[in-house]
């Protein structure tokens, strides 16, 4: 039964070219347009001139030296080194678009919960300082990333703390390597606990080498050919940024227009011959459902086609995360508007309600402005709409390069506002009588 | 196939269907005549599953309407008053959406939709987008889909409303054939001449009440109507005719209304040869005369109080 009432809504669309038209081409009109304001338009090389950046610390040689080659070789950044003071005149001046103030003790970058590394934003740049601080929140995850796998390998055990007894006595003492290397060859019991624990301390440090090898050096995200460096980083492109949320925001007009299909299938008098036929109970809000789901995903399939086509926007590398959060996005737009459907009287007091909560929940949700960019409470406010969690998941694959399996939490929770959504919809249809509330 | 007993269903405070109950036996067609607010697609849409009595009892083909209504669903097809198509999609993809509906696949879906088109005279028309049909070809494919799914009952809702006189002819017609292969239909109107010419018996309902039911003679008889001889005289002469005319046998009333005198008769025709001797015996001339037999306007006009189409 389903399948017939979908097959039925996918022919009555494809049959409206106005719909075909306002669901596939206007989203991609405008988004063009929007991407290509913003300089975004795709020819291979990213088009943004190097962002001003100032760093303020005095971080060894070991971080400050694959930093540096970093970001001199992405050709993303134009980096200056100075104190806080100067940093601070330079971001206050739009000189820099974003100042970087790094830890002064490097054990804090490691192992405390709060990183001490600070963002000073210039708020007349918001699109190039965000830039900066979604490409350090990468690099810090990579960091903390490699210190737990460090830690997981190597338990603490392995250090001397302070106050105890040095281990090796006068095993490392003496005046060449050789004699050294002579001495730790020694087989007695008390040489080769000492010889263990040296071993331990020196796996350490070659693990704690490694993990700011890999992890600063992410930062070369995107090279001078427009090549994505190794592993996923940030794009250069506009329509990385802009695309996702203007299709997410499309999204939930095309949704609430299919909820609101109810309408115009009881003013048309169609619905009133459905609810004669034999099915289930609530097959026809199901259907509908279904029918918004894969429109949707069809409008996202579309999007991100011509995105990637048309305009080289980054995808992101796991082939999974994608189709995984579209459909469960267009499951949750799906749903959004199916309770608003049963609670309005007409098409009009719908569309009316539906494009204001959409225009709003974009706002709040961070659709046309990063919530990041918005007031505390704004930002509070933007987690509860439920194109949020949309936008997240999107922004997470293609901006920040993360797969399937870092995107999962989003998704279990854009699938459980789909679920919930779905149950207040056929609550209320229940309770208003089921077939005969619909009439 | 139908039977309804004390059927009640309000709106609010307003009792749309008032107490209703009658019975429509197979084959029949049965209309539910009534002014529009009568209470006739309340009546259909309880019949057809679609609202829920306050009280009283339905059955459709031996199943209740409240305890088994998907049964009663399988079983019926429905003619919405409005018109129910996709109009979108072509006459065919509407005929096997509805039919898919009701669980017709492959074959037997194309042979019925065919069939159906046939009979609709919209073979030609088959793939072609509904909107661009005439009024007369949308309300054929509207009663066909009702069939798709070859009900043993339609319910059909005013199907004739808004379409001229041809169009209207063609589908009681297309009724007409479809009750000769057996189908039962209950058929709604407000068209007096529909429910004379078509239904084998009428329910007169207004105000949600059954007021009148049975066969068109039946529903004659049951008001004592008679046939009415309107005769027009010299304004000096109209009295005095009617007073005598008034003491004829077979005569029930003789009076005098906008100038002429009219006679109430059991049969008008039967009167006419005294009628003619008595006026040449008092030397007076006939000028116009005419006999008004007795129809479903004057039933009603006289159950209700008010014309039909109002």
């Amino acid at each position: 039964m389903l399948r017939v009432l979908v097959t039925k809504d996918i022919r009555r669309w494809w049959s409206d070219r106005q719909a075909v038209v306002v669901t596939l081409l206007l989203p991609l009109m405008l988004t063009a347009v929007l991407g290509i304001s913003f300089g975004g338009f795709g020819g291979g090389a990213p088009e943004i001139e190097a962002i001003p950046l100032a760093l303020v610390g005095d971080p060894p040689s070991l971080l400050r030296d694959p930093l540096d080659r970093a970001l001199a070789e992405s050709g993303l950044f134009a980096p200056v080194w100075c104190d806080s003071a100067e940093a601070d005149r330079l971001v206050r001046k739009g000189e820099a678009r974003a100042a970087v103030v790094l830890p002064a003790d490097l054990q804090d970058l490691l192992s405390s919960e709060r990183v001490a590394i600070g963002v000073w934003k210039d708020p007349g740049s918001v699109l190039q300082a965000d830039i900066v601080e979604q490409i350090l929140r990468r690099g810090l995850l990579r960091v903390q990333g490699g210190e737990a796998v460090y830690l997981a390998a190597w338990p603490a055990d392995g250090f001397p703390s302070a106050g105890e007894p040095d281990p090796f006595g006068d095993l490392l003492e003496g005046d060449s390597l050789a004699a050294i290397w002579r001495r730790l060859r020694d087989r007695s019991p008390e040489v080769a606990a000492a010889r263990a624990k040296l071993e331990a301390i020196l796996d350490h440090q070659a693990a704690l080498h490694d993990a700011f090898e890999t992890s600063a050096v992410a930062l070369t995200v995107v090279d001078r050919t427009g090549q994505e460096a190794k592993g996923v980083g940030p794009s250069t492109n506009m329509f990385d940024y802009i695309l996702p949320g203007m299709g997410v925001f499309f999204l939930m007009f095309a949704a609430a227009a299919a909820a609101g299909d109810l309408h115009r299938e009881r003013a048309g008098g169609t619905l009133r011959r459905l609810l004669v036929a034999p099915l289930g109970n609530s097959d026809l809000l199901v259907g509908k459902w279904l029918f918004a789901m894969l429109n949707g995903l069809l409008q996202l399939a579309v999007l991100f086609a011509a995105g990637k086509l048309l305009f080289r926007m980054n995808l992101g590398t796991d082939l999974l995360a994608l189709p995984l959060a579209a459909i469960a996005t267009s499951a949750m737009l799906a749903s959004l508007f199916l309770p608003l459907a049963l609670l309005t009287a007409n098409e009009k007091q719908m569309g009316t309600i539906s494009t204001g909560v959409t225009l709003f929940m974009a706002l709040v949700g961070g659709n046309f402005i990063s919530v990041d960019q918005m007031p505390p409470a704004l930002q509070a406010a933007g987690r509860f709409t439920p194109n949020y969690w949309a936008n997240r998941t999107f922004s997470d694959i293609v901006v920040h390069g993360r797969g399937a399996a870092d995107i999962l939490p989003r998704v279990a929770v854009l699938f459980g506002i789909a679920a919930a959504l779905l149950a207040v919809a056929v609550a209320i249809y229940r309770r208003r009588g089921g077939k005969a509330g619909l009439l | 196939m139908i039977r309804v007993r004390n059927l009640v269903k309000s709106f609010g405070d307003v009792r749309a269907v008032d107490d209703l109950s009658f019975a429509v036996g197979p084959g029949e067609i049965f209309g539910l005549l009534g002014p529009n607010g009568a209470g006739k697609t309340t009546t259909i849409s309880v019949l057809a599953t679609l609202l829920p009595a306050d009280a009283g009892a339905a059955e459709v083909c031996g199943h209740d309407v409240a305890a088994d209504p998907g049964a009663v669903r399988r079983r019926i097809g429905v003619v919405p008053q409005e018109l129910a198509l996709y109009e979108e999609l072509s006459a065919e993809q509407n005929l096997a959406t509805f039919g898919r509906l009701y669980g017709l696949e492959g074959a037997r879906l194309k042979a019925r939709c065919a069939e159906l088109l046939e009979l609709a005279d919209l073979t030609e028309h088959a793939r072609r987008p509904v909107k661009g049909f005439s009024g007369g070809m949308k309300r054929r494919l509207n009663i066909m889909l009702g069939l798709v799914h070859a009900p043993d009952i339609l319910f059909l809702d005013e199907p004739t409303v808004g379409i001229d006189a041809q169009a209207r002819t063609r589908i009681l017609d297309l009724i007409r054939g479809m009750n000769a292969r057996g189908l039962t239909v209950l058929y709604t109107t407000h068209y007096l001449e529909e429910a004379e010419h078509l239904c084998d018996r009428i329910g007169v309902i207004d105000h949600g009440r059954l007021a009148a039911l049975g066969d068109k003679e039946e529903l004659i008889r049951q008001i004592g109507e008679h046939d009415v001889v309107r005769v027009q005289l010299p304004p000096a002469a109209v009295a005095p005719a009617a007073a005598a005319a008034a003491a004829w046998p077979d005569v029930s009333a003789a009076d005098l209304r906008r100038g002429k005198l009219e006679i109430h008769c059991r049969d008008g025709a039967a009167l006419l040869p005294r009628l003619q001797a008595e006026l040449a015996a008092a030397g007076l001339s006939l000028d116009q005369l005419e006999v008004i037999r007795p129809n479903l306007e004057s039933l009603y006009l006289k159950i209700t109080g008010r014309a039909l189409r109002e």
